[in-house]
């Protein structure tokens, strides 16, 4: 499916609160299902053949919307992307039915090699060009448009010729994907790199983000590292704030990736975000 | 330089082959490109060894952090991941312990279980035969009767009392496991949503391997020794008997 400027996929009817399921929290779902809006399940997660996976999957999709997240279509390899994996990722969307299918703004590896990391890339006219035909390769395969998350990094390159807001625009304008806002990895960027965070908000196609994610990091000293293992801490709640205001009601969730709390600490976190975004959209209607 | 040469200096230095990508970067907010590029090559190493460690912990646990911790870390340096899997990345894992503590039988049986038991975890599904059906059978019937086993079977000759060693790791206690004895075997599959294992007898491996490779049910009861007291006919119904328990049969050609 390759889309043009004015044939751009519109956003899924799906918004609210929901989170990340975590195999921790099967027993807990299972038990005693929460009020969410949605679940996100982790793709790669699910790619067995059967077993408890795959039942917990099929019991929970009958009692929640869900979104799929991927972390190996590695879009942004020079020397493309996997058909296996697409492949098999295609087959999960088939049991699943998901709202949409979202990946990184990333690559994993080249030349057959893994380093199971979201890599950054540089913000070139080259990689944009290579993230755009990999992309429109992913949604011929997968008969819909991609959600793609901004991603955060360490590393700057000197090659780069744009600045990663502009890159994710215009990767949306040229492939008709949309875009899944981690606002922590914003926040973990823009302090690596020395960027304004409300400059990389302000500056994004509202109408292409479809998701948002929230989430918590630590500091290793020199930097931020995004380790998806905290609470959510006040500079991403602000920045939480300030994209409900400029985006409007866009599907919320808390990601947690390690050092995995019990599933109420989850629930009380998103109450939390139920509370900013309220407050927030209040505030733009009222404006 | 091509996006594809900068993509190949970063991941030769993230795999330790070295390179010369801090070239290529910028240095903001004052931290250099070293410190930068520190977090992908410790990222890298960690990634992978938090994965082993979880995925082999009995085997670490019965290793000790020293002995364990520089197998993974010989396994990290020389064997990069081809695969999108992290599961496929641990695939391997118990082979490479293999040859690299040739002496260490008890850690390469616990690897390689540990490891039979997380494939058994999500392999395929398929529904136990009921015993109801094997009722029905006439006696021609049971002469060309062939079963199929469950997807998630697999049997192994072994030399460790896994069991004791299993349960003895579980327990957190200081242990003495019994010494290796030529001759066991052990089988490891799914009974509904949990993976099993279970020592066995040789001659109930062997039964096993022979009918899961077409043997009729009747060829084994003429081939089975008989066992003390039992003669073959009963000890191929006792172990019938205990695979239908099991939920080891799913199918039935007869």
């Amino acid at each position: 499916m390759t889309q043009s400027d004015t044939n751009i996929p519109r956003r899924p009817g799906l918004t609210g609160f929901g989170l990340g399921l975590r195999p921790q929290h099967f027993p807990a779902f299972l038990d005693s299902p929460p009020e969410l809006d949605f679940l996100e399940i982790i793709s790669e997660n699910f790619m067995g053949e059967g077993g408890r996976p795959l039942a917990t999957l099929d019991a929970l999709r009958e009692r929640y919307p869900m979104v799929m997240h991927g972390v190996s279509m590695s879009i942004g390899s020079a020397d493309g992307i996997e058909l296996a994996y697409l492949h098999r990722l295609k087959a999960l969307t088939g049991r699943v039915r998901p709202a949409w299918v979202s990946d990184h703004l990333c690559w994993t590896g080249v030349h057959g090699r893994n380093t199971h990391d979201l890599l950054p890339l540089p913000y070139t006219e080259e990689a944009l060009a290579v993230v755009c035909e990999n992309i429109r390769l992913a949604q011929d395969v997968l008969e819909r448009p991609l959600v793609i998350e901004n991603p955060s990094s360490y590393l700057t390159f000197v090659a780069s010729e744009m600045t990663e807001w502009a890159f994710l625009s215009e990767m949306c304008a040229r492939t008709g994907c949309a875009l899944l806002l981690d606002v922590n990895n914003i926040h973990v960027s823009a302090v690596n790199h020395g960027f304004d965070a409300l400059e990389f908000l302000n500056n994004l196609p509202a109408d292409r983000v479809w998701q948002i994610h929230l989430a918590g990091h630590t500091s290793n000293g020199d930097l931020l590292i995004d380790t998806h293992d905290q609470p959510v801490p006040d500079p991403v709640w602000r920045l939480y704030d300030a994209a409900c205001r400029r985006f409007g009601p866009v599907a919320t969730m808390i990601e947690r990736d390690d050092n995995i709390p019990p599933l109420e600490d989850l629930l009380a976190e998103l109450e939390i975000a139920r509370t900013v975004a309220a407050e927030a959209l209040a505030v733009g209607v009222a404006a | 330089m091509s996006l594809l040469t900068l993509q190949v200096a970063l991941q030769d230095h993230i795999l330790g082959h070295g390179g010369n990508i801090a070239d290529h970067l910028e240095a903001p907010r004052g931290v250099n490109a070293d410190a930068r590029l520190h977090v992908y090559h410790h990222a890298y190493r960690a990634r992978l060894g938090d994965l082993l460690r979880e995925a082999f912990d009995k085997t670490w646990s019965w290793l000790g952090d020293d002995a364990f911790d520089e197998t993974v870390a010989a396994y990290v340096e020389t064997r990069p991941s081809t695969g999108f899997s992290l599961d496929d990345y641990a695939a391997d894992f118990p082979d490479f312990l293999a040859r690299h503590l040739p002496d260490e039988t008890e850690a390469i049986e616990l690897a390689w279980l540990e490891r039979a038991m997380r494939k058994a975890f999500d392999g395929a599904d398929a529904v136990p035969l009921d015993p109801a059906r094997l009722a029905a059978l006439d006696d021609a019937a049971w002469d060309r009767a062939r079963f199929a086993f469950h997807p998630t079977l697999v049997v192994r000759p072994v030399e460790a009392h896994l069991g004791a060693l299993w349960a003895g790791i579980e327990s957190g206690a200081p242990f003495t496991p019994p010494a290796l004895e030529p001759g066991l075997s052990v089988r490891v599959w799914r009974k509904g949503l949990q993976p099993h294992f279970r020592m066995i007898t040789h001659d109930e491996a062997r039964a096993l391997e022979q009918l899961m490779e077409g043997q009729t049910f009747a060829e084994l009861c003429a081939r089975l020794p008989s066992d003390g007291d039992e003669d073959p006919v009963e000890r191929a119904g006792s172990l019938l008997g205990a695979w239908l328990q099991d939920e080891l049969i799913v199918g039935l050609d007869a």
